[in-house]
């Protein structure tokens, strides 16, 4: 009777051990499974454009304002076609484009940077939902900074996602700095990180890059819309 | 007890060891893997055009906006140095002065003629760059950066040393990056152990976009260069043209040679044979194809009528009344395949989210008392204006 008992215990005990392990087995992959990026931050321009607009409906008339910051002064001066009269504007400069496509933009007269220009490319892979009729008050920042800049200027790419962070998740306070930037290493996925912590709206591309001579046209851009806005009214100084 | 835990043990392996990460060739556990790049731009095969029922794509962006037909290249040091190229009839020299830029057209090869290099003088160079097509992994670095090029005081030092230095500037996969920020590196092959080939180097490190190979051979000298005899195609003559860019004379480069023209990856249907046109196929390599002879075909005329070697004595009446010739040359070509079987693998292999069958819809409405509304740094709302 005690060795019943015995032998009754010892299977017991093994048979709650294997189910726990069977269990915990079957729920291990579960756990483990993560959301599939298929791009990142190698993948060519305007890829992930076009398969946004697959994913959203493409309203040629519906443009998203993007806003254009320097560091300091300067000028921003949007391109849409080789053969098409670019946007001229002094930083920080707005302009009006369409999801999905991309747009080459050239920024010079920079402040501390005498004599650089740098034709950076801006992707818009997602739009904003402002209130109706204040689609100028809400466009989309891209800041550009001096580190960024003399990244550019030393021949390396630098690839920056812009995205909106979910209003649940949004730090409460006010921020003294402009739009805080977390730097990933190459071998991460930029945009897994962006999306992640909100939703990808934009992808800038900084290189090095000028246009010659002998530059191809397409160098300028496809003739996306674009179109011109007026800046957001200056921000108050920060309150609470 | 002992069983206990031999049991335990035994299920443990069971149950949690096929979960352990596996290396080598087969994909781990729980991580998705995505085709090559270049698969990842079309739609697929059976939705991809051309043909009727492809997807509609008019309504959308193209796939790849500026695209890199043309890579920049940056020639840095040494500074002053004037950097000419090949033209049809001679070459054009002084067109870009170092530090200068100039765009090249990819899949490409490129005879320059580098002179007037500071400290080195009468030194005058003609190293060929190779421009390789762009890459889906290359084509976002390429639209946006140019590339630089520079010769060292030790890489001149190893030309004049008659060395042959071989410059292969590739961007480096994302694992084989150091910095932060993406940048292209160098390999030099007077850098590396001999035998180690430089192109292969870089290939294992990343994406090569540009080789340049140089030595101290000069190709103006008469007859040093087949192109340079003066002749054309045609066996015509022809008149060497110099034009000289510091007199405002330009023109565009010359190919050499092409390659990577058509699928990427792919190489140009380049095999032995007979010259060609730069960038055509071989000159009727095949015997028997074309104008080229059968293998072993004698292409005199016997008395007889057949062929083979002429009649001896010449001159002499036709008394040949058989004429053999027997392959006794051993041949094991195997037998014609009826059946054959080719296994392709990727390494990984794709490992792609199932589809989806259950979505489960959480709406979270954050609710706001007045006052408590937070605006981003740029919009917050001026004194008096209403609170949204």
């Amino acid at each position: 009777m005690r060795t019943i008992q015995c032998s009754t215990t010892w299977f017991t005990r093994l048979v709650t051990a294997t189910g726990f392990l069977i269990t915990l087995g079957c729920l291990l992959p579960a756990n483990a499974q993560q959301r599939y990026y298929p791009l990142d931050q190698t993948t060519p321009p305007g890829v992930y454009g076009k398969w946004s607009g697959y994913q959203v409906p493409v309203r040629p008339q519906a443009l998203q304002p993007v806003k254009i910051e320097l560091p300091g002064t300067g000028q921003v001066t949007f391109f849409s076609h080789a053969r098409s009269k670019p946007l001229v504007a002094a930083a920080p400069a707005q302009a009006a484009i369409a999801l999905g496509h991309s747009y080459r933009l050239q920024i010079s007269n920079i402040q501390d940077y005498p004599g650089v220009e740098l034709y950076p490319t801006i992707e818009l892979v997602d739009v904003l939902h402002p209130p109706a009729g204040q689609e100028d008050q809400f466009p989309i920042p891209v800041t550009i900074t001096e580190e960024e800049i003399d990244q550019a200027l030393s021949g390396r790419l630098v690839t920056k996602v812009v995205y909106l962070e979910p209003a649940a998740e949004a730090n409460p306070l006010l921020l003294n700095r402009k739009n805080p930037t977390l730097i990933v290493s190459p071998q991460e996925n930029v945009i897994k990180e962006a999306d992640l912590r909100g939703r990808p709206m934009l992808i800038l591309r900084l290189g090095s890059r000028t246009p010659v001579i002998n530059e191809n046209p397409a160098f300028f851009g496809n003739g996306a819309p674009l179109s011109p806005t007026a800046l957001p009214p200056t921000a108050l100084p920060r309150m609470r | 007890m002992k069983y206990y835990f031999f049991g335990l043990g035994t299920m443990m392996a069971v149950c949690v060891g096929c979960y352990i990460p596996s290396g080598g060739n087969s994909i781990e556990k729980n991580k998705y893997v995505a085709p090559p790049a270049a698969m990842m731009q079309r739609p697929g095969p059976m939705v991809d055009g051309p043909g009727p029922g492809v997807m509609p794509m008019l309504s959308h962006p193209p796939a790849r906006s500026f695209v890199s037909k043309t890579t920049q290249l940056r020639f840095v040091e040494p500074k002053a140095m004037q950097i000419g190229w090949r033209i049809r009839d001679g070459y054009a020299e002084s067109q870009i002065t170092a530090p200068g830029r100039y765009n090249f057209t990819q899949g490409a090869t490129y005879r320059l003629k580098i002179s007037d290099v500071p400290g080195r003088e009468g030194l005058t160079l003609y190293p060929t760059l190779q421009v390789y097509p762009a890459h889906p992994s290359t084509d976002a670095y390429l639209s946006h950066n140019s590339i630089p090029i520079a010769l060292t005081t030790e890489d001149l030092n190893q030309i004049e040393s008659n060395n042959f230095v071989t410059k292969v500037i590739y961007l480096p996969d994302p694992k084989n990056q150091e910095l932060a920020i993406a940048g292209v590196e160098t390999i030099v092959s007077t850098r590396l152990d001999p035998g180690v080939d430089p192109v292969a180097e870089a290939d294992r490190r990343g994406t090569v976009m540009v080789v340049l190979r140089a030595g101290n051979m000069n190709l103006e000298m008469p007859g040093a260069d087949l192109d340079m005899t003066g002749l054309d195609f045609n066996g015509n003559i022809r008149q060497v043209v110099h034009l000289d860019g510091m007199q405002g004379q330009t023109a565009p480069p010359m190919p050499i040679a092409e390659s990577g023209v058509g699928l990427h990856g792919v190489p140009s249907p380049m095999i032995m044979g007979g010259s060609s046109m730069p960038g055509q196929p071989a000159m009727y390599p095949v015997a028997g194809m074309g104008p080229t002879p059968s293998w072993g075909m004698p292409i005199t005329a016997t008395p007889i009528g057949l062929p083979g070697p002429p009649h001896i004595p010449l001159g002499g009446p036709a008394g040949l009344k058989s004429h053999t010739v027997r392959n006794l040359t051993s041949v094991d070509i195997g037998k014609p395949v009826d059946h054959l079987l080719i296994d392709v693998e990727h390494d990984p292999g794709y490992r792609l989210p199932h589809p989806v069958k259950h979505i489960q819809y959480k709406e979270k409405h954050p609710n706001f008392a007045p006052g408590e509304t937070t605006f981003p740094n740029w919009a917050v709302p001026q004194q008096g204006a209403p609170q949204y």
